[in-house]
């Protein structure tokens, strides 16, 4: 169960942040913060419209970055978005901790973007040669928002662990236009 | 030397060019400025955090200096050395930041606090004892922002030690009194 109440007093500004993004719990108990809180909601929303990570790509990150940091609630919230990004059942699976990334029937960039996913979330740093190949595919743009993402979503897995954020029941995470 | 390329002061939009005016011409900053689409949304995250007065700089820069150290960040202990030299953070207590293990010679509030990060950062979870004592030092609002500023930098941390920016010569990151 959460462990703190949900925020209930917060201004118009952040109420209307948190019901565009579906009025998750993970966003009713992190409003206490107030402006940090709505600074952290801005920024997400730049990482959700972006188009210069395709969404499918994007989605991937972020769920085998749920799966490394042992975040269900990462989980939970993110699979009906990356099925509606067209990724199946066989790359949701490989996309488990203890999945087979190679299993998972992945272009050539994905398999190496979730390898250097991989590689960072577990050991913190990246090999020269990851770091490369990355650059050669994706462009330095692109591997940039890249690492953001994976910069946001870990950083986002603490907090929901830290404050064992119950899974929503009826709602779902609802990207920005 | 930096594995992205950084982005020259002189090509940055005025949005970015006005955020480096005022936190620091960083090469941190530099080398996000190559993702334009999410800059200006992760530097409005950034500007939230380091201008909230919830904590003293003492407590804010204790904690990214531990965050710092636990994911092994150099560039974050580069910059952030300094801010809290001048948030009143001794160098003895610097160097008790960098120990492997339960950091030594803080009390009260801050050795709390220093726990709950150390377990947090290393376990990417919390047990509910933990959970509870730092929730007996801070309310509500100070709990979740102290987990947006661990988020932020354990989450940014990842993203220094991929590309590896070099740390700066002379620019000192600017943050409010």
């Amino acid at each position: 169960m959460t462990r703190i109440a949900y925020c209930t007093s917060m201004s118009g500004q952040v109420r209307d942040m948190i019901a565009e993004r579906g009025d998750l719990n993970v966003y009713r108990a992190l409003a206490h913060a107030g402006r940090p809180f709505a600074g952290w909601m801005i920024a997400g929303r730049a990482a959700l419209t972006s188009k210069v990570v395709p969404v499918r790509l994007r989605e991937l990150v972020i769920l085998r970055v749920g799966h490394l940091m042992k975040c269900p609630y990462e989980i939970a919230q993110h699979t009906p978005v990356a099925e509606d990004s067209g990724i199946g059942s066989r790359p949701l699976d490989a996309l488990a901790a203890d999945g087979r990334l190679a299993d998972g029937g992945f272009t050539p960039t994905e398999l190496t973007v979730l390898e250097l996913t991989t590689e960072l979330v577990t050991t913190a740093t990246l090999t020269p040669a990851r770091m490369d190949r990355a650059r050669e595919l994706l462009g330095d743009e692109q591997l940039l928002e890249v690492l953001m993402i994976i910069s946001r979503w870990s950083g986002l897995a603490l907090m929901i662990n830290a404050l064992d954020v119950d899974i929503d029941t009826g709602r779902h995470l609802s990207l920005p236009p | 030397m930096s594995r992205i390329p950084l982005t020259p002061v002189e090509s940055l939009a005025p949005a970015a060019r006005d955020f480096m005016r005022r936190r620091g011409e960083l090469n941190v900053f530099r080398l996000l400025a190559g993702a334009p689409e999410v800059f200006d949304g992760w530097s409005t995250m950034v500007d939230a955090q380091l201008d909230s007065r919830t904590f003293g700089p003492r407590l804010r820069e204790l904690v990214i200096l531990r965050v710092a150290y636990l994911q092994h960040c150099a560039y974050e202990i580069a910059q952030h050395t300094d801010v809290g030299r001048h948030a009143g953070i001794g160098d003895a207590e610097i160097r008790a930041l960098s120990a492997e293990g339960p950091v030594p010679g803080f009390t009260g509030p801050e050795n709390t606090v220093l726990g709950f990060v150390d377990e947090l950062c290393v376990t990417g979870t919390v047990t509910r004892e933990t959970f509870a004592a730092a929730r007996a030092v801070l309310d509500e609002a100070e709990l979740t922002e102290l987990l947006l500023l661990v988020s932020l930098y354990y989450g940014l941390a990842l993203l220094l030690n991929a590309a590896e920016p070099d740390i700066d010569d002379d620019a000192r990151l600017v943050t409010s009194p």
